[in-house]
């Protein structure tokens, strides 16, 4: 093998021993992130940082390229969310910006609508198209019936968009994520100034009570807390931390506890109660509520509650002990335990916080500000967007005029396939999407946007405890035909002119990154202004090393925490009333359905990349489809066996207005796996198949269990009931390892 | 059968914390970039003909409700007394002087005997020539060589990586150091579970690791000297 | 003397008489082996075009069908060579008619036996690399691997067997040179290496294939001792066994004697040879047979018994498997096709008929092929860390190419009855003038005719 120069490009000497070595300018080539195209050095690594894009977290990533490629992507290992380290869905990243099922250029609709077809044309074909249709709309007075969706949570899509549709006269709406995995202290903690989204020093922490909160996986920023877990467990100086998940179905998460509490599908907030109540009751809490809270606390003791929540009482309370005596005792927990809405666990999950006073405090539950953890609202844009729930999207285009729907990195086609009928209704859908999914096949215009590896954009990073401003750059030049679906925004400003164009005075959304990063970095307020010429150059010199290291974390205090203390909290703390209303039992459908998104797959977002396709998932070892998760003894009383292909048929839920027709559902059929760390009154699947386009590695795999998710959105109990029966053997399962015991007893 | 001479060479090894280890498989995927890991498809897989340079081992142990979950990562375990090495007929799988347990894919003829006598089933075989669906093939890793049909592969403690590391330290003019080196799967665990380096070297971090009264070495007791060192869960 | 020349004729007339009549049972039979071959090579191009993975294996079975036809047709080869020359040094005179038969078996055996190594590997075109000779990649092969010694040992026992085949094949050849015509008399002088049967040629022939003879069996045995080392020289679990070696060639000879009473009883029905192959043959052939499977039966009880009472983990799962778990089918077939039919048969003198030692064959062979099977897929598919377990099933490409094996075999014999004579004609003769006379007589019959010509 010919001896190659590695350079890994991160710090600036490292660049500069690399690059001198390679290049006759040095003084031009000190940052690697700038070199332009004609200047590689053919057989030189090249690295450059951008953002990964794979989830919400945040990461920071490094991408070596060579040649003109991107070959592989790491952790940037300056970055605070993930220092070096990545997961398995960033991994793949790559396979994003290479899929072969791209939208490879823009595309109008030819024959039918509906068929599918497509004939490739112009950009500017393309923008005048949607410009004629939006200009003749606004002739006639009905601009409001044009809606734009967009699932980009993380980056400035929403907000370019927003300025455009504001000017236009309409709206843009920003969907939240299926599995809204907010940590709201709600109800006693919301009129506190500060965000919803507290921070978890797990790496603190010595013992870890986790409800339901999957952090190891899909929970904020698996990263950042995988990180925290490990030296949670084994960070030299400190002892060993204990970790107890309360979850119905054993999650990977769960699956690393040294404890497992399947209490009964939606009384984790029981569980967290009565654990409460024996903190109360023998006096080991360090911040303790008025007399008569306790006084009507009682209730709720462990051996009120066992029946309810199937957790024996004696290992409540020796839970409760180990947590209050521990050092540092931290409880954290997700608002979709699984699929069930469950904001009461949120709320006592926390409380338990509260009693143990971990607030602010190493180890505990860190609340900042909210101008730490959204640094782009502090662009210069307008504040607030339209946020809806994926379930809602149906009502709302229902509800309104709607003549042309423009939607961005949302499939509504595919989390409620139901909508597809409505979504026919519509005169003219124009898709942003990069790849041909669902709803993009119903579309009369395809605008495929750039992947994030192609991309400018500013972003924030979830849960950190810094005020870190993200940077997406493009690492290779674009690989298709495709644009960037700000600068589309821009392109059709200019072609509506007016007020429109007015709106949004940059050219490009490039330049509006790097001179909206620059200015976080001065520690300015970011204006979208455009400024002179004279000033852009001046501002490349602040520029370059930004770009080199991918983010900006701005000290603004010393410590971002809000000034708050535990005790402050447990004042006013209103008891709720339902929670000890009887387990729901049904004869019909016995079990308990839980849907839950896919380590790697997410909801379906990440179905079209081969790599997690065929990575096997971690607790099942099935790849390349979808499955039903069944007890092994209730498998065994139902004549179940593992492999066999189930029929899973959900009761009808009644919601409310237009969503009563979609929440009846189909029964469906897919293979079971008999898993025994899941409840026995509880089926469990997960998101992420069933694809019915998406490309030809996520089409046609598996079931789509997303699904049902609208089910339980909208069904109070946030449970959604089912049955199930075996229908046949014919083993359709994918599997990479068994699931036999390490080792295999025989007796002789 | 395999002699040991005395070296100044490195000698790589790898400790792997099962105490940190969650199983999360992102080890898995960075693999399976860096080394041009092919993806079988859904057919293939389900014959049990994926390609894995590493994989992660769970068992469940226990009976509902007292489950627990043990995973664990296994790659090429390089031994020191590899036994697919003298059962190759053409060299294809040799040991190198750095202790690396090397497969050399335009010597291998496919008899897939060293597959049939390793203790780890790590090797995989490439069955077919695979297909990488235009442009998936653009992310290949040049430093690393697309497998043919008919050929064994399995992990190489990231060679590539590892010839890089200890150029670069020759142009410095000094000895491999930790931190020069760092596989793929080292680099993206994100718990830290993972620890890579030079265990001749008896102030590398592989080195003290490998003394912790919780190493083991996973089928140790066949003899075959492995070159990763699992730190065992618990106090 | 002329009773004696009448009787020379006859012998003659039989013993060629299938190099000079052809009948439709042996055209049926080459034709349809000829359509299965053509489909097994067929199967076997397909392979080459598209990759090995048209076959079953996976990891973690990278081996199955091929390497289970591999052992068994080595096995077979043990046949012949090994029976022929142990009774020629043993001097059995019931032997003769029976020594070219078997001597062909080996022959065509180890000639389809090797195929399996080199169709089944992953880039079979490379087979040669194999050999050492100097070559570009500047390597010798590896000699610490089995399948090296595997390499060497089958070259060697092929070599020694086609040339134990030919020498004794000389005196016959001549006679056919004399009675041919044309252009078959001039291939027939060719290979008769100028046979005149002069005393001093006698004498060597004699000579040499008693040397041959001591030597093949050594060799032979080596043979399969060391096709059972590509097992037991692996750390597998139930393959790293000592006994593998005595055990495999036990399995062989018995193995290869079923084959052999198979083919007799064929040849001697198509080709009305009753009054040379005669229930004695087969008679005495049942009780070497009956011998072997009491061995084979001693040889798997040993070797099961201390699988089970060592109790090691990983052994004891492999064991368990084949007793009473996803192999236990199989296994128990093999018992039975191995032992419990065919040691009644054998054992009781009323069934060691003809018809009774062609169904023990029968059943012999099938178990002998589950045998092989059962020793190399349960161990792969229960490798030591339990979650990477695997199962196996055959493609129509193994079944395909292992049934045109077969065909090939039979193909191949069925074309070598029609050129050479099948029973040694002079080892035959000789035989006559042997038994009744004490003294060896070094003027057979066959050779006096063709010299007076």
């Amino acid at each position: 093998m010919k001896r190659r120069e590695f350079i890994i490009l991160t710090g600036v000497g490292a660049t500069s021993a690399g690059m001198l070595s390679a290049c006759g300018h040095p003084e031009e080539k000190l940052i690697p992130a700038l070199i332009p195209d004609d200047e590689y050095v053919p057989g030189i690594d090249v690295w450059k940082a951008s953002t990964c894009a794979m989830c919400d977290a945040g990461c920071g990533i490094v991408v070596r390229t060579r040649d003109h490629k991107a070959n592989k992507i790491e952790g940037n290992p300056q970055h605070p969310v993930n220092r070096g380290a990545l997961c398995a869905r960033g991994q793949a990243g790559l396979q994003v910006l290479y899929n072969p099922d791209r939208i490879k250029a823009p595309m109008k609709r030819v024959g039918e609508r509906f068929s599918g077809q497509f004939a490739e044309i112009s950009w500017d074909e393309a923008i005048k198209i949607l410009a004629d249709k939006l200009r003749d709309l606004s002739a006639i007075g009905k601009a409001n019936s044009v809606h734009f969706f967009t699932n980009d949570r993380r980056g400035m899509t929403a907000h370019i968009a927003t300025r455009f549709m504001e000017a236009f006269g309409s709206h843009a709406y920003l969907v939240n994520r299926l599995f809204n995995e907010d940590s709201a202290i709600s109800g006693f903690l919301n009129s506190y100034p500060f965000v919803n989204k507290p921070v978890f020093d797990i790496a603190n922490a010595t013992f870890l009570l986790s409800f339901g909160a999957r952090f190891l996986e899909t929970w904020h920023s698996p990263i950042l807390y995988s990180r925290a877990y490990g030296d949670f467990r084994r960070a030299s100086g400190k002892v060993r931390g204990k970790f107890v998940q309360v979850e119905p179905r054993m999650s990977l998460t769960g699956a690393n506890a040294d404890e497992w509490l399947p209490a009964r599908v939606g009384s984790e907030a029981l569980v967290a109660c009565a654990i409460a109540q024996v903190i109360l009751r023998e006096g080991l809490a360090k911040n303790t509520p008025d007399a008569n809270f306790i006084k009507s606390f009682e209730a709720y003791s462990p051996e009120n509650t066992a029946a309810l929540t199937d957790i024996a009482a004696e290992k409540i309370i020796r839970i409760a002990r180990e947590f209050a005596k521990s050092d540092r005792p931290l409880a954290i927990t997700s608002s979709t335990i699984e699929m069930t809405k469950s904001l009461a666990s949120l709320k006592w999950a926390n409380f338990l916080n509260l009693l143990v006073g971990n607030i602010n405090q190493k180890g505990g539950m860190l609340l900042l500000e909210k101008d730490y953890t959204f640094p782009l609202a502090k662009l210069d844009l307008p504040n607030g967007f339209s946020n809806i729930d994926y379930f809602k999207f149906p009502m709302m285009i229902a509800d309104r005029p709607c003549e042309i729907l423009m939607i961005h990195n949302f499939n509504p086609a595919y989390v409620v396939p139901a909508t597809k009928k409505k979504l026919k209704t519509i005169p003219f859908i124009a898709s942003f999407s990069s790849f041909m999914d669902e709803t993009s096949e119903l579309a009369d215009l395809l605008l495929p946007d750039h992947t994030s590896l192609e991309s400018w954009d500013i972003n924030y990073a979830e849960a950190t405890s810094e005020f870190i401003v993200n940077l997406t750059q493009p690492v290779v030049k674009p690989e298709f035909n495709t644009k960037q679906t700000a600068d589309v925004f821009i392109a059709l400003s200019r072609a509506l002119g007016d007020k429109v164009a007015a709106s949004i005075s940059f050219s490009s959304i490039e330049e509006t990154v790097k001179q909206g990063f620059t200015s976080f970095a001065k520690k300015e307020t970011p204006a979208l202004v455009k400024k002179k010429a004279a000033e852009t150059d001046a501002e490349e010199d602040s520029w370059k090393p930004l770009s080199e290291k991918g983010f900006f974390i701005n000290k603004l205090k010393n410590n971002p925490a809000y000034e708050l203390e535990s005790h402050q909290l447990l004042t006013n703390i209103p008891l709720t009333d339902s929670l000890l209303s009887d387990a729901y039992e049904d004869q019909e459908y016995p079990f308990a359905l839980l849907v839950y998104e896919h380590p790697t797959l997410g909801v379906g977002e990440q179905a079209n990349l081969p790599l997690l396709q065929e990575l096997p998932d971690a607790m099942t070892s099935v790849m390349w489809g979808s499955w039903l998760e069944i007890n092994p003894k209730t498998a065994a009383q139902l004549g179940i066996k593992d492999g066999d292909v189930v029929e899973i048929a959900v009761e009808e839920v009644a919601i409310g207005g237009d969503l009563r027709t979609i929440a009846q559902f189909e029964p469906i059929q897919l293979p079971a796996v008999l898993y025994a760390a899941i409840r026995p009154d509880v089926l469990a699947m997960p998101c992420g198949q069933g694809h019915t386009a998406y490309g030809r590695y996520a089409t046609n795999k598996g079931v789509n269990a997303v699904v049902f998710t609208i089910g339980s959105a909208g069904n109070k109990r946030g449970i959604l009931r089912a049955k199930v029966k075996r229908i046949s053997n014919e083993n359709k399962l994918i599997r990479f390892g068994t699931n036999l015991p390490e080792h295999i007893e025989i007796k002789r | 059968m395999s002699e040991t001479t005395p070296t100044n060479k490195p000698q790589w090894a790898m400790v792997i914390d099962l105490d940190r280890c969650t199983g999360c498989e992102a080890c898995v995927v960075a693999c399976n970039v860096e080394n041009n890991v092919a993806t079988v498809g859904a057919e293939e897989a389900a014959k049990g003909r994926t390609i894995n340079w590493i994989r992660i081992e769970r068992y469940f142990e226990g009976e509902y409700p007292d489950v627990r979950v043990k995973f664990r990562p296994v790659m090429c375990q390089h031994c020191e007394e590899a036994p697919c090495e003298p059962v190759c007929p053409v060299y294809a799988t040799y040991h190198t002087d750095e202790g690396l347990n090397a497969q050399v894919y335009n010597r291998c003829v496919g008899t897939r005997y060293c597959a049939n006598n390793c203790p780890y089933t790590v090797r995989s075989f490439n069955f077919f020539d695979h297909v990488w669906d235009a442009p998936l093939q653009k992310a290949w890793n040049p430093e690393v060589s697309v497998r043919s049909r008919g050929v064994m592969e399995k992990c190489t403690f990231c060679v590539q990586r590892i010839k890089a590391g200890e150029a670069k330290a020759k142009d410095e003019n000094r000895d491999v150091k930790d931190g020069d080196v760092t596989p793929a799967c080292v680099q993206t665990c994100p718990t830290k579970a993972m620890y890579f380096g030079n265990i001749a070297d008896p102030t590398s971090e592989v080195a003290k690791l490998s003394k912790s009264s919780r190493a083991t070495k996973l089928l140790e007791d066949l003899g075959t000297k492995p070159k990763v060192i699992y730190l065992n869960e618990g106090e | 003397m002329q009773n004696d020349k009448a009787t020379n004729e006859k012998i003659n007339d039989d013993l060629l008489r299938p190099l000079r009549q052809t009948g439709w049972a042996w055209r049926v039979t080459v034709v349809v082996c000829a359509i299965f071959l053509l489909a097994a090579v067929a199967a076997f191009a397909y392979q080459l075009q598209r990759g090995i993975g048209v076959w079953g294996i996976n990891r973690p079975v990278f081996w199955a069908f091929d390497i289970t036809n591999f052992v068994f047709w080595i096995g077979i080869s043990h046949a012949g060579t090994l029976i022929s020359a142990i009774l020629r040094v043993t001097g059995a005179e019931w032997r003769r008619p029976i020594t070219r038969c078997a001597e062909a078996i080996t022959v065509f055996a180890l000639m389809i036996g090797g195929i399996f190594p080199i169709i089944h590997l992953g880039k079979p075109m490379l087979f040669y690399w194999l050999a050492p000779y100097p070559n570009e990649r500047g390597l010798w092969p590896n000699f610490r691997s089995p399948l090296m010694w595997d390499f060497f040992a089958i070259n060697a026992y092929f070599t020694g067997s086609l040339i134990y085949l030919y020498l004794p094949l000389i005196p016959d050849l001549a006679l056919v040179r004399d009675k041919a015509t044309g252009w078959r008399k001039t291939i027939y002088a060719k290979l008769s290496l100028g046979w005149r049967g002069t005393q001093r040629q006698w004498h060597a022939l004699e000579k040499a294939v008693q040397v041959m003879a001591v030597i093949i069996i050594p060799v032979a045995v080596s043979v399969h001792t060391i096709v059972s080392w590509d097992f037991a020289m692996a750390i597998q679990p139930m393959w790293h066994s000592t006994m593998f070696g005595p055990y495999f060639v036990a399995g062989a000879i018995f193995s290869g004697i079923a084959a052999l009473i198979l083919a007799m009883a064929v040849i001697r029905k198509v080709f009305h040879l009753e009054n040379y192959l005669q229930p004695i043959h087969f008679n005495n052939l049942g009780l070497l047979l009956l011998t072997l499977s009491l061995l084979w039966f001693y040889f798997t009880f040993a070797e099961y018994l201390t699988t089970w009472y060592g109790n090691e983990p990983h052994e004891k799962v492999v064991f368990q498997s084949k007793i009473s778990g996803a192999f236990a089918p199989l296994f128990w077939t093999m018992v039975v096709c191995c032992f419990v039919i065919p040691m009644p048969i054998l054992a009781i003198k009323k069934l060691r008929s003809i018809s009774g030692t062609v169904i023990a064959s029968l059943t012999v062979l099938v178990g002998m092929w589950l045998e092989r099977f059962l020793i190399i897929v349960p161990t792969l598919s229960q490798p030591r860390l339990t979650f990477n377990w695997g199962s196996y099933r055959p493609t129509i490409f193994e079944i395909t190419i292992a049934v045109g094996t077969v065909a090939y075999f039979i193909l191949l014999y069925a074309v070598f009855t029609k050129l050479f004579p099948i029973i040694a004609v002079w080892e035959y003769k000789e035989g006559l003038t042997v038994s009744p006379l004490p003294h060896p007589h070094h003027d057979p019959a066959g050779a006096t005719i063709a010299t007076a010509e």
